[in-house]
């Protein structure tokens, strides 16, 4: 199938040796990690400092994303935002990573009673929509940074472990496992130094496309009163505070998605890189 | 007959996951942190309150006598009380299912009727101007949160233009396909997306098959080898897709329900997470659950009658 990185690749074929998705998706992450480091610093408004002077003014020179009810400059909270909506997204993405792959590895590699353990368990937790079971869990733990992890860990760690099972599954008949049980070998040995390394480039491939999922469900769950707490600037939060506003203030519920529109891209871009990386590397 | 075998033991592979499903659906409450049935009743309930309430739920007995309250209520149909409406939760249930049921099917055959003419658009300009801005378009949907797409949608259609409502569900028919339109157009983006892009790749695929390269040698028009040959073969892998993607669908439900103010399933489990009406969120949740269950099953089950080559032993 062909990737949104490939028709960048007719574009930008000036530097060959780079991979387009990694380069463009790559400078697009680098360009919001910069500005979300520097710029509240650089900003002269403090994300959550109310001036009722300034209140629901449209963008401008002075507030080019406008500023909200408080009078607070969106732009500033957007910036200080983005490093709520990216650690939480990228934590949220890579726990669910190691112990879904760690158990996907057990079930492939142990077979038998752990491998059915974890292939039911798989079955059971993909029945429930993912976002309804982040939800409930969510309701049921209280909101917060820490509950949200928690949430979408359980719910997501399944596609890792069905993911690094197969891959197990198939290496686990190869040569070169043999030949380490041939050696002596003890079978921890062979899975975690030998087989799991060549196990793991889908999921890993997988894991970069998945924090766009984690990020968006972060931001859902901040839009729904569900995430962290306010006065927080967290992207979803904003636009659920800006939505009383939207005849009168269309900045304040919209800017913020805008943001998430960029990461997200740039997350899909990255995912399109590396998966094309590790894939040649694969061959 | 091996349609019906086929039928009997994919319903006999789904029952004990579904079985499994009420376990770790009534396990959620457990997660309350300190006691649910004060957490329930709020801080200002008396002692007796919380002990009748305790032990109507069996909560001061073993987990597994619990469990097996729990399951007999189910199966008799006993899925709780509302405290924030009081009344039972399956007098409500039916009405809040129709809306979420009518906004669900609505989006998806809109994905259907959007996402058809796009890959088909895209795939006969295959890497010309059309298919990079079909291809351009559909990363959108796929990048954004969709109550934020739902915002657009509502700033541009409902509050500027004025040409659809901004809220509710309307009455009748087509009051409700009047009032859906646009919550169902914001559900549908990811799965278009989706759908699009699948059908976009199928359909390249196709085209560079022997029958149809023996059906324009025939001397077939081309648009009849299009819509007769090449759409019949690519749709058909989309029918599984649709079980796969329902599921995304179903949570999307959840927000673009809140968004639009639907009174549906989604939009009332989130106000039951705000009353605490835990009960009503833990009876939601299996509802969805089961809600997906059936409908895979469903479309397992009618595949083989769509294409006779999936074997059914």
């Amino acid at each position: 199938m062909s990737t949104l990185a490939g028709d960048i690749a007719v574009v930008a074929s000036a530097r060959p040796r780079l991979h387009p998705g990694l380069a463009v998706g790559g400078a697009m992450l680098l360009l919001l990690v910069g500005a979300a480091l520097v710029g509240p610093r650089v900003s002269p408004y403090n994300p959550n400092a109310h001036d009722f002077e300034q209140i629901l003014q449209a963008p401008s020179a002075v507030h080019p994303f406008g500023t909200d009810n408080f009078g607070r400059d969106v732009l500033t909270r957007v910036l200080s935002g983005a490093a709520i909506d990216l650690r939480i997204g990228v934590l949220a993405a890579v726990f669910p990573f190691m112990f879904g792959s760690i158990l996907g590895a057990a079930a492939g590699y142990y077979g038998r009673w752990v491998d059915t353990l974890v292939m039911r368990s798989v079955d059971v937790f993909t029945a429930v929509p993912f976002f309804v079971l982040v939800t409930a869990i969510v309701a049921f733990l209280g909101p917060g940074e820490v509950n949200i992890f928690v949430a979408i860990g359980v719910a997501e760690w399944v596609t890792y472990a069905r993911l690094v099972r197969g891959e197990v599954l198939r290496e686990r008949s190869l040569d070169y496992v043999a030949a380490g049980r041939a050696l002596g070998f003890p079978r921890w040995r062979i899975l975690l130094g030998h087989i799991l390394p060549n196990a793991l480039p889908p999921a890993v491939i997988f894991l970069t496309s998945d924090v766009v999922l984690t990020i968006l469900t972060t931001a859902t769950l901040g839009f729904l009163g569900l995430g962290v707490r306010p006065p927080a600037p967290e992207w979803g939060m904003m636009m659920s505070e800006g939505r009383e506003f939207l005849s009168n203030g269309w900045w304040v519920a919209t800017m913020p998605g805008f943001a998430c529109l960029y990461t997200g891209l740039a997350f899909i871009l990255l995912g399109d890189g590396v998966a094309d990386l590790l894939r040649v590397k694969g061959q | 007959m091996p349609l019906l075998r086929y039928a009997l033991r994919r319903i006999g592979q789904t029952l004990p996951v579904a079985l499994l499903v009420t376990v770790l659906i009534f396990l959620l409450i457990k997660l309350i942190p300190g006691d649910p049935a004060s957490a329930i009743l709020g801080e200002r309930a008396s002692d007796a309150a919380v002990q009748a309430l305790q032990q109507q739920w069996g909560l001061d007995r073993p987990l597994p006598v619990q469990y097996g309250v729990y399951l007999r209520n189910l199966v008799t149909g006993d899925l709780g009380q509302s405290l924030r409406y009081r009344t039972p939760v399956v007098d409500l249930l039916p009405r809040r299912t129709a809306v979420t049921l009518f906004l669900v099917v609505y989006s998806m055959l809109l994905s259907l009727l959007v996402a058809v003419p796009l890959a088909m658009v895209a795939a006969s300009h295959r890497d010309r101007w059309p298919d990079q801005l079909v291809r351009g378009l559909i990363v959108v949907p796929l990048a954004s949160p969709v109550f934020w797409i739902g915002i657009l949608v509502l700033i541009l259609f409902a509050l500027t233009l004025r040409w659809f409502p901004a809220s509710g569900y309307g009455e009748g028919f087509l009051g409700h396909l009047w009032h859906l339109f646009l919550p169902a157009l914001t559900l549908s983006s990811f799965f278009t997306a989706v759908l699009t892009r699948n059908l976009r790749s199928a359909l390249i695929d196709v085209q560079t098959t022997a029958y149809v390269d023996f059906a324009r040698a025939k001397g077939l028009d081309r648009r009849r080898v299009l819509f007769s040959h090449v759409l019949r073969a690519a749709l058909l892998p989309i029918v599984t897709l649709i079980g796969v993607r329902l599921s995304y669908t179903i949570g999307g439900s959840v927000v673009v329900e809140t968004v639009f103010a639907l009174p549906g399933l989604g939009s009332w489990m989130i106000e039951s997470i705000f009353s605490r009406d835990y009960m009503v969120v833990q009876t939601l949740t299996l509802a969805f659950a089961l809600g997906v269950m059936v409908i895979n099953l469903l479309t397992d089950l009618i595949y083989p009658l769509f294409d006779p080559r999936v074997r059914m032993d």
